[in-house]
């Protein structure tokens, strides 16, 4: 998978005439609120309001199902642990095996588990509507509008940058151990390789990023990225962000008061 | 007789790096408005640290350098980073943006130009470099030629009175080598060429700086420096492998000695 988050940001939407600074600003909050959600239905509101705005986007659905793959991989293995270690309260329902009696599958932690997946997802699928429907430098550099330091803004850039040379840099060192047969398994030499290869990896990193340093003071940098770029603000952007605002005082509402089912 | 006017002095340079490697003993050259330098020698031989004194990244440790009348010190690196621009050997050193425009750009913003300045610069120099289309791609979408070509974009926007290359064809295709070699001929600007690619040198250098562990060894024109064999081979040169001299009879291949290659391909004049 190619770390391009951008790459449908030329796609015609709603969500990408949004001002970037307003857009990020506006859908951070949204992830805030969905994070703070408790209950499941209110949960699973959120979620169906994330791939509403996904679809907003037009970017296809694909392209943002691959990136829950990550959050599977991480959040995934709740629903086994969380089940089994949760400690048991008052009232929960818990099954047991009749030959496996340690073995106490508590169906609270299953809940708490699907909740959280649930949370994640939702915030994921958000980052897509964030940071993919503009160029992702016109994203960040919006970051800077919203005084983000500018060393963390430098980070990120260069990070995004960098990150295509360092998987090229990785591909051809993998490749160069392939061609003379290296075949890794469980022994010392294969830990040994991949001793060999992380450090060299981080050498040439290193020395790259000299280089890069170099490169730029070459070019009159002084230790602050200057940015140059214009965003305008037009009212339908002003209308979306209080559109997506109602949406989360509707989310506090009706995860904190509503009682009505 | 056109009087020549010095654009580089450089005095006496040592330096050694912190490691204890000793890179220059006592550089002196000076190069003069106008000129195109190769600057040769092998491997080690202290040029890469000689063109980072130029533009200022490594400051003397004893000696002095005066660009365009300024000497290198830090309160005129600012003005003389942008008078001298530097084209580093790995395209990937120099673009370090998300956008080609915003490479090409990185400069002038530097020199606090106007927004409308810095766009005509940009586009000149994209324009220059025949990459405008690809103004606002990522540099990693873009091939090692058009990096490197973009490399020299990035440069060029700046206008520097004074440009250094290091290896600037270097893994190249002969397409791709045609072109860079096309643009060097056509700067308008002083420049000093780090190479070990003889075809480019003779084709935009008049005067060769051979360096030697640390030390400038000896000055030459371009026709006394490819007329001597043993020099080339001295300091790491050859250019054998890329003679044109079957493209005239393809059924005759022929294999040619360094030396009656270099004598057929370039005839020199007789000393």
């Amino acid at each position: 998978m190619r770390p391009d988050i951008d790459r449908y940001w030329e796609l015609k939407s709603p969500i990408h005439s949004w001002d970037p600074r307003l857009r990020i600003l506006t859908l951070l909050i949204l992830a805030f609120s969905i994070s703070s959600a408790q209950r499941l239905p209110t949960i699973l509101g959120c979620l169906l309001f994330s791939f509403l705005l996904l679809w907003l986007t037009k970017i296809p659905l694909s392209f943002s199902l691959k990136r829950l793959a990550a959050v599977t991989t991480f959040i995934g293995p709740f629903f086994l642990i969380m089940p089994l270690t949760i400690k048991a309260k008052p009232g929960d329902t818990i099954y047991f095996f009749s030959h496996l009696k340690f073995l106490e599958i508590n169906v609270r932690g299953l809940y708490l588990a699907t909740r959280v997946y649930c949370k994640a997802v939702a915030i994921v699928l958000l980052v897509v509507p964030m940071f993919g429907t503009s160029r992702f430098d016109t994203s960040i550099k919006a970051l800077e509008h919203l005084k983000v330091p500018n060393s963390i803004i430098q980070m990120i850039l260069f990070s995004y940058r960098y990150v295509f040379v360092f998987l090229a840099e990785l591909k051809r060192m993998s490749l160069a151990m392939k061609v003379r047969k290296f075949t890794p398994s469980t022994n010392f030499h294969t830990l040994k390789t991949y001793g060999n290869f992380i450090g060299t990896l981080l050498v040439r990193s290193f020395e790259l990023a000299e280089e890069v340093y170099q490169a730029m003071l070459a070019r009159g940098y002084t230790g602050r990225l200057k940015i140059q770029v214009n965003y305008r603000t037009k009212p339908g952007d002003w209308i979306k962000s209080a559109l997506i605002f109602a949406a989360v005082l509707g989310i506090i509402y009706f995860d904190r008061f509503f009682r009505g089912f | 007789m056109e009087k020549k006017t010095p654009i580089i002095t450089i005095r006496n340079l040592h330096y050694t790096y912190p490691d204890g490697t000793v890179a220059l003993r006592g550089v002196n050259l000076t190069v003069f408005e106008g000129e195109s330098i190769a600057l040769v020698g092998k491997n080690g031989s202290g040029k890469s640290t000689l063109i980072k004194h130029i533009n200022g990244l490594y400051r003397p440790e004893e000696g002095e350098i005066i660009v365009d009348g300024l000497p290198v010190v830090e309160e005129n690196l600012r003005e003389i980073r942008s008078r001298v621009g530097m084209v580093f050997q790995d395209p990937d050193s120099q673009l370090f943006c998300s956008t080609l425009y915003d490479d090409v750009a990185f400069g002038p913003i530097n020199l606090d130009m106007e927004p409308g300045l810095i766009e005509q610069r940009v586009h000149e120099a994209l324009e220059k470099m025949g990459l405008l289309e690809f103004m606002h791609r990522p540099p990693h979408d873009l091939s090692f030629g058009q990096r490197k070509r973009a490399a020299m974009a990035t440069v060029l926007s700046m206008r520097p009175k004074i440009m250094i290359f290091d290896e600037p064809t270097s893994n190249l295709d002969p397409k791709n080598e045609a072109i860079m070699t096309g643009l060097l001929r056509d700067l308008p600007t002083t420049m000093i060429l780090v190479s070990h690619d003889l075809p480019i040198l003779y084709q935009t250098c008049q005067k060769v700086v051979i360096m030697r562990e640390g030390k400038i060894d000896q000055i030459l024109s371009m026709q006394e420096f490819i007329s001597d064999v043993n020099l080339l081979r001295t300091n790491g040169l050859d250019f054998t492998f890329r003679c044109d001299c079957c493209h005239q009879d393809p059924k005759h291949h022929r294999y040619l000695t360094e030396e009656q290659e270099i004598s057929e391909s370039f005839e020199p004049s007789p000393p």
